[in-house]
């Protein structure tokens, strides 16, 4: 057999044809080239190139592999979104087959009168977006995401949706999902689990909504956020919005982040208004421009942090639910000593608008200030958001790394019960000096922000040792979830605490 | 088999001797549990001595215990069903009254940390002082915050605005089965209780799914909870004496109201429109037994029934509840709501407009203190049946399904005559999710009542199966280990992964298994 490692120098002719057994011929790559891609990306993870990079079609296959896996110990690194990787998740950490889920991008079923899409993991935003608004309906988006971005692989990753107030729970918007485990089973989520087929469940009048169960155990949330190492979804059903008739744009700059969040927090407590989130100058400028020189002269125009939320009306008397909630808004505004405005010198509001309903035009914006990008993003409630970007520019400045080089977003998630807090470090990968500094930067932001209480609830790479020394209890009880699911260990690897 | 003395001293070192107790007496009051037995109101297996922890420690060193010595444990909170009781001989029972303190409620961040035995009248009134409100479930705001979220189901009438029990829990700490600890999400990091879920996997998904383990996977001694808005007075003014206080005055920019529908399937259109309208605070489908039992006592509501009044106003209703935060939001609330009406054919029912009505459902919707004692009051013997969770259309082809099944027991007269519909639907999450609960009244001290209540609810459960409605609420009181195993090969073997599970964090399978699973195959 040959090392599942990668590390024979020619691919073992007896795996190749056991995967084009399972997937044909034309769906088995073993180009160096693109092997060689898969061995790194963009994060400073690190990692070596597969084997083989598989494209499996259809479920079916996909539980072939699963099965065919766990016979031969072959590690499987699942991927859904196209590239550039920013997490290292996808990486090889012991070589193995790449489980390249793209070509799996059928959307199945949208349902307007139960707002809901059933789609398969390769459906990008950009593909189900456009599907979607034709029944006048609408994604849940985090925020730009770039345009091979699987919508799965998103909200498997739990990454923040633009819309607090959707975001009941921190598992939304996903619902129901079929999972091939790493024990080679394949299993329904949820509603979709049964009692019938999906077809008998549909003439019962249900359409996979309710994502708990089956009975005592959640096993869609043991899947999301494990990067992989439980197993691999095959299809997932996701929440559907009503898509907005009318839309109103409104920005408060301010210079410290303190200024607005009294504010934030009363619009989220009320559940007014739709999209809210605060960047900063930098963050801000790079969604908006394409090119270093114009986020520059933009930014230039701009106060430090702005806060950016919309106020809309769906299909009953859009204008007036606009209105009144817009007068709601501006009474708030009143007591909390905060100015809402339409427009803000260096923004191009309708723009704004766009860039918060679609996926990332190209070059993807956190490439666009330096050409490179490294993130470290954390949860905490919205009160505590200002003390860690003072943190962070403190780790920054200890570090070396330029202020001025580094982006900042929060996003208020679970109603504004918390948020996401974001750091975005722009460096060019073509220089050494600026690589090291993001990298360094990184590591002492991982340490001080923790012990300033950040919660790294999605840890990445080198984060996972960090999280591993101070939950120690977690780590115990997430090694007996690995021996549940995936005995093996074939699923992704050396991720997480496995 | 009686607790050996040596291990009882052990238990009691703990505790302390007035807080443990193997008298007869005090064991058999445990045993009383009027709701899920099939006959009566009597356990037919008694703990063999009840400890009254009062911390986390203490919960930790009582399982201790348990595993090195081989003794089942079971933990109850507020104890209201026969699942709350050991359902293996030999057993001790952890009753977690003693821990009944709200630790926290941040007002900033929308939720509360709360101990096992705090309920929800308790959350819900210390809530409001600092203008917030908590999901209340349907079986009332007498039950455990905690229980409803972290191990039981959590269906409530207010879940349009305030969502499921089980969606709504944020940190726990949990005391494994082995007595180890561990804090799920944030405060596993020390970063506070707003979340809890990972890092990483989310280990929500293990002690937790559509239903909880049901005190069968070790015992949550902290959790938080989400709690919402209320734009309502910090304290209600009551008048009249409990149980029948209703609101002193109305409460501004709400309206509460019955609505009539022509047809179920219109009904049914309504609510899903209300839903992504994105309008209203409490949608609850009530049938017209349902509104007689909490309109009238038992006496009257059978006098009433036999009019045949509300069968006729009330046949395809709901209550719905708009509850605004300004005059411009209750405006356009109400201008939609007209629209709906309009589209649906459906009219407000005159039933909901007298003054007494509307101070009676005000003061229920907000404190949903009503339902328990209208089930019990009429025969005495309660239970409820299907109540999946999906979407609208699902709840609908339950009550469709429940009619025509307990017609037929009705007919045999063997439960209450409530019209064969006596069901409660309730819309979650602004309309993204719903279900329907199928209930019965019946004589539980009659065993043709009682036989025939236990036959309509396993031919209910059938019902589920044959008909592909999704899975039923109470199969543990109904049909003991016959749950998972007549589900869970229907529903992708779920059972099988449950006895992995169980095997994995109880290894002596010391925490009772009986309401949750066995770890054996």
């Amino acid at each position: 057999m040959t090392n599942p490692s990668g590390t024979s120098v020619e691919p073992d002719i007896e795996i190749k044809g056991a995967l084009e057994g399972i997937v044909g011929h034309q769906n088995v790559v073993d180009a160096p080239d693109i092997l060689k891609a898969h061995g790194g990306d963009c994060s400073f993870a690190a990692g070596c190139p597969p084997l083989f990079l598989v494209k499996p079609q259809q479920a079916e296959q996909v539980h072939q592999l699963v099965r065919w896996a766990n016979r031969t110990l072959m590690p499987l690194i699942p991927v859904s979104s196209g590239p550039p990787h920013f997490k290292g998740d996808t990486v090889p950490t012991l070589g193995g087959v790449v489980v390249d889920l793209s070509g799996m991008n059928k959307m199945l079923r949208i349902d307007r009168r139960n707002r809901v899409a059933m789609i398969e993991p390769g459906t990008t935003f950009s593909a189900l977006k456009s599907e979607v608004e034709k029944q006048n309906m609408r994604l849940m988006l985090p925020l730009a995401p770039r345009r091979t971005k699987s919508v799965l692989g998103s909200y498997m990753e739990r990454d923040p949706i633009l819309v607090p107030k959707y975001h009941w729970d921190m598992s939304d918007p996903l619902c129901c999902t079929e999972v091939v485990f790493g024990t080679g089973e394949v299993f329904r989520t949820g509603a979709a689990s049964g009692p019938g087929t999906l077809d008998e469940q549909r003439e019962s009048g249900q359409a996979q909504k309710n994502p708990l169960g089956p009975g005592p155990s959640d096993l869609f949330r043991v899947v999301q956020g494990a990067q992989g190492t439980l197993g691999i979804v095959t299809w997932a059903t996701v929440r559907l919005e009503l898509l907005p008739s009318v839309r109103k744009l409104f920005m408060v700059g301010c210079t410290a982040v303190e200024e607005v969040i009294d504010f934030i927090y009363r619009l989220q407590r009320l559940k007014l208004g739709d999209e809210c989130l605060v960047l900063d100058r930098l963050n801000l400028a790079s969604l908006l421009e394409h090119d270093s020189r114009c986020i520059e002269e933009c930014r230039s125009a701009l106060p430090a942090y702005i806060l950016v939320f919309v106020i809309a009306g769906y299909e009953r008397f859009p204008e007036e639910r606009v209105d009144y909630q817009t007068k709601d808004m501006l009474e708030i505004a009143q007591r909390c000593g905060v100015r809402p405005v339409a427009t803000l010198p260096g923004v191009d509001s309708g723009r704004l608008l766009q860039v918060l309903s679609e996926p990332s035009a190209e070059p993807y914006w956190k490439l666009r200030y330096r050409g490179s990008n490294a993130e470290i993003f954390f949860l905490t409630t919205l009160d505590r958001s200002a003390q860690f970007i003072e943190t962070m520019r403190g780790v920054a400045r200890e570090a070396g790394f330029p202020t001025a080089s580094m982006g900042t977003y929060i996003q208020p998630i679970q109603q504004g019960r918390s948020c996401h807090v974001e750091f975005d470090l722009a460096f060019d990968a073509n220089e050494e000096t600026e690589v090291a500094l993001a990298k360094r930067t990184l590591e002492l932001a991982g340490k001080a922000l923790m012990q300033k209480g950040a919660f790294l609830s999605r840890p990445y790479g080198g984060w996972v040792d960090m999280i591993g020394s101070d939950c120690a209890e977690n780590v115990i009880a997430l090694r007996k979830v690995k021996r549940i699911f995936d005995p093996n260990n074939i699923m992704n690897p050396g991720k997480l605490c496995f | 088999m009686a607790l050996r003395r040596d291990t009882y001293r052990l238990f009691e070192n703990v505790v302390g001797p007035e807080n443990i107790s193997d008298e007869p007496a005090v064991l058999r009051s445990y045993m009383y549990q009027p709701f899920g037995s099939k006959e009566g109101v009597w356990a037919e297996i008694s703990p063999e001595a009840v400890i009254l922890p009062a911390t986390t420690e203490e919960v930790v060193a009582i399982a201790k215990i348990c595993n090195r010595y081989g003794i089942v444990f079971k933990p109850m909170s507020t104890g209201w069903g026969l699942h709350n009781l050991p359902g293996v001989e030999g057993a001790v029972s952890l009753d977690l009254r003693r821990m009944n303190r709200i630790l926290e409620i941040d007002e900033k961040n929308m939720y509360a940390v709360v101990e096992p035995h705090v309920i929800c009248m308790q959350l819900q009134v210390e809530a409001m002082k600092r203008g917030l409100n908590c999901h209340i479930i349907g079986a009332g705001s007498n039950t455990s915050v905690l229980a409803s979220a972290t191990s039981v189901v959590g269906y409530g009438p207010d879940g349009l605005s305030m969502g499921f029990s089980g969606r709504n829990l944020l940190g726990v700490e949990w005391v494994l089965p082995t007595g180890d600890v561990l804090k799920l999400g944030s405060p596993g990091a020390g970063s506070g209780w707003f979340c809890g879920d990972g890092p990483g996997p989310s280990l929500r998904g293990i002690i937790r799914g559509w239903e909880g383990a049901w005190g069968g996977l070790g015992v949550f001694t902290k959790c938080a909870v989400k709690l919402f808005h209320w734009n309502g007075p910090p304290e209600l003014e009551m008048k009249r004496t409990p149980p029948n206080y209703v609101l002193k005055e109305p409460i501004k920019n709400m309206k509460v109201a019955l609505f009539s529908f022509p047809t179920i399937e219109k009904l049914a259109e309504a609510a899903l429109q209300l839903g992504e309208a994105e309008i209203g605070w409490f949608v609850s489908r009530l049938s017209p037994s349902f509104v007689g039992l909490q309109m009238a006592s038992g006496a009257n509501y059978v006098a009433t029934w036999q009019t045949g009044m509300l069968q006729e106003m009330l046949k395809y209703s709901f209550l719905f509840v708009i509850f605004a935060n300004s005059e411009g939001e209750f405006d356009y609330q109400q201008k939609v709501l007209a629209q709906v009406l309009g589209d649906t054919g459906g009219q407000i029912s005159p039933v909901s407009e007298s003054r007494e009505m509307q101070e009676l459902t005000a003061t229920a919707v907000i404190k949903v203190d009503e339902v328990t004692r209208s089930c019990f009051r009429t025969t005495g013997g309660f239970n409820t049946s299907f109540g999946a969770m999906d979407t609208v259309d699902l709840a609908m082809s339950q009550i469709k399904a429940g009619r025509v099944l307990k017609d037929k027991y009705i007919r045999r007269g063997v439960i209450m005559d409530d019209g064969g519909d006596n069901s409660a639907t309730l819309v979650f999450d602004q309309g993204h999710m719903a279900y329907t609960e199928m209930l019965l009244m019946y004589d539980h001290h009659d065993h043709d009542s009682a036989e025939g209540a236990y036959q309509y609810l396993t031919e209910s459960n059938q019902a589920m199966l044959d008909q592909k409605l999704g899975t039923p609420i109470f199969q543990v009181s109904q049909v003991g280990q016959g749950k998972h195993g007549m589900f869970g090969s229907a529903c992708y073997n779920y059972d099988k992964w449950l006895r992995r599970i169980k095997r994995q964090f109880d290894p002596n399978n010391a925490c009772d298994p009986t309401a949750y699973s066995s770890p054996e195959e």
